[in-house]
């Protein structure tokens, strides 16, 4: 069993439960509909309050609003418009993520019980970012990354992690990435930086399997002179940090020589897995904007059926 | 020709079942990303791995005719360089040996066409081999007749034959006075 939940500053939480799948198992979208779990009593509690979770399942949502479910679950649209995904949340925002407070997640279905505790951490800001040049190819000079200059406070055991979106439109009129995107390996801690101040840099991240021609040719990884980009940096606890740090090794898309890791899991009484619970923490209440180019347009938000 | 060694048949090399390795045996997705879960450490065997190697030496003479200049006499002698020819096969019945397994995932799971093939790497099929084999002595004369080590030799022997046979040249040289030793 595989739970993946996640909760950030001033959002209510997310959880999906999914079952594993055989490895060479046939892959179709009523298999991996089938994976879904749907019935489950999902509780967290606060430290003041155990709250039960609702279920929200897509077939309850309306067709005009599946595109944004799907931009923000990170879920396919043929998924959810084809097969009944249930995911638990809190829709009348009774809990919404505070930084500093510490949230305990019961699972119970199909007879077992898991346990996942975690603590959203106090977000330490980036100081600065940038759009620079790669300068990787000859006469390039359109792609490259986003920078980032940030000040590690002094005390060991800060770990964050690196969300990027393009906004600027698509051909489709819609923005170019549907939400924030973390490339492979987002996640550091500060065990080698701790008190310092440094710059860094990411690569773009995709849409797992995307076959947007800008994520298979040469583009792919790079932002583009033109693009407007939203970063999003997170402080994240060092759990979630170990887990996310373990778990892209064993994802590659073409693992000739995969290795055979463990992903840092973080549930009790498992026979399946916990993702983490995440933390996010935005600049200014906004994510912090690179602006390549003009003003950017407002990414579309999740809106669940009350 | 006539001295030529019989050939030689390797033995089949027989090794135990094949290699452990840790393979992914299910799958899960977080954020849309494909994560392998795996088998404990070392909980898979590949395998076995054999194969049967086969070889024939054939090697040359160590031995050639030498007339001894002074004599006349033939005896035989040990050459200096000698060579010989290894042909063999390894891997006589094409065995393809397991060297590693890797899983080529291709598709997208959204659309419904997304498999993993386990594909298993050999290094090497059936593979005949050629080898020249010579070893030498620096140290031992070939038996030519310009050869400076057996031209010496050979005055030596002849100093001491008519050493032995002219005794007088030992008494002449045992009276000389000392002053002309």
């Amino acid at each position: 069993m595989v739970v993946e939940g996640s909760i950030e500053t001033g959002q209510p939480p997310l959880i999906f439960l999914t079952r594993t799948q055989s490895y060479f198992a046939p892959t179709s979208i009523s298999s991996i509909a089938a994976t879904f779990i749907s019935d489950a009593v999902v509780t967290i509690d606060d430290g003041t309050t155990v709250h039960l979770l609702d279920r929200l399942c897509s077939e309850l949502i309306p067709d005009s609003l599946i595109d944004e479910v799907a931009a923000e679950t990170g879920i396919d649209a043929n998924i959810l418009r084809s097969a009944n995904i249930c995911a638990w949340t809190k829709l009348d925002n009774s809990l919404l993520g505070v930084e500093g407070r510490t949230y305990r997640l019961r699972v119970e279905t199909e007879g077992k019980t898991l346990t996942s505790t975690t603590t959203i951490p106090h977000g330490v800001a980036l100081d600065s970012t940038w759009f620079k040049l790669a300068n990787q190819r000859p006469n390039d000079d359109t792609l490259g990354f986003i920078w980032g200059r940030l000040s590690d406070p002094d005390t060991i055991g800060n770990a964050y992690r690196w969300f990027a979106q393009r906004v600027n439109q698509a051909a489709d009129g819609g923005p170019k990435d549907s939400r924030h995107l973390a490339p492979l390996f987002s996640v550091f801690e500060d065990r080698y930086v701790n008190g310092l101040t440094f710059d860094f840099a990411y690569n773009r991240g995709n849409v797992a399997f995307s076959s947007a021609d800008d994520d298979i040719n040469e583009e792919r990884g790079f932002f583009k002179v033109g693009d407007t980009v939203s970063v999003k940096f997170t402080s994240i606890g060092l759990r979630e940090f170990r887990f996310f740090d373990s778990s892209p090794a064993t994802c590659r898309r073409k693992a000739m020589f995969q290795q055979p890791l463990e992903c840092a899991h973080q549930c009790r009484g498992r026979t399946g897995y916990l993702g983490r619970l995440r933390h996010a923490i935005q600049d200014g209440g906004l994510p912090a904007v690179i602006p390549i180019t003009k003003a950017p347009m407002r990414a579309a938000r999740f809106a669940a059926p009350l | 020709m006539s001295a030529a060694s019989a050939g030689t048949m390797a033995r089949p090399s027989l090794t135990p079942p094949g290699q452990a390795v840790t393979i992914p045996v299910n799958r899960y997705f977080i954020e849309g990303q494909l994560v392998s879960d795996f088998t404990d450490r070392n909980g898979y065997r590949m395998a076995p791995y054999h194969r049967i190697d086969l070889s024939a030496t054939r090697n040359g003479n160590e031995t050639k005719e030498v007339k001894d200049p002074v004599t006349g006499a033939i005896t035989q002698v040990k050459k200096r360089f000698v060579s010989g020819w290894t042909f063999g096969v390894y891997n006589a019945y094409n065995r393809r040996n397991p060297y590693y397994i890797y899983f080529d995932p291709s598709g997208n799971p959204a659309v419904g066409d997304f498999q993993i093939v386990a594909k298993q790497v050999s290094l090497f099929s059936i593979l005949p081999s050629v080898t020249w084999n010579f070893k030498f002595d620096p140290a031992r004369c070939m038996g030519r007749s310009t050869c400076l080590r057996c031209s010496l030799a050979a005055r030596r022997r002849s100093r001491s034959i008519s050493r032995s046979q002219n005794p007088k040249w030992w008494s002449r040289a045992a009276l000389r006075p000392a002053s002309r030793r």
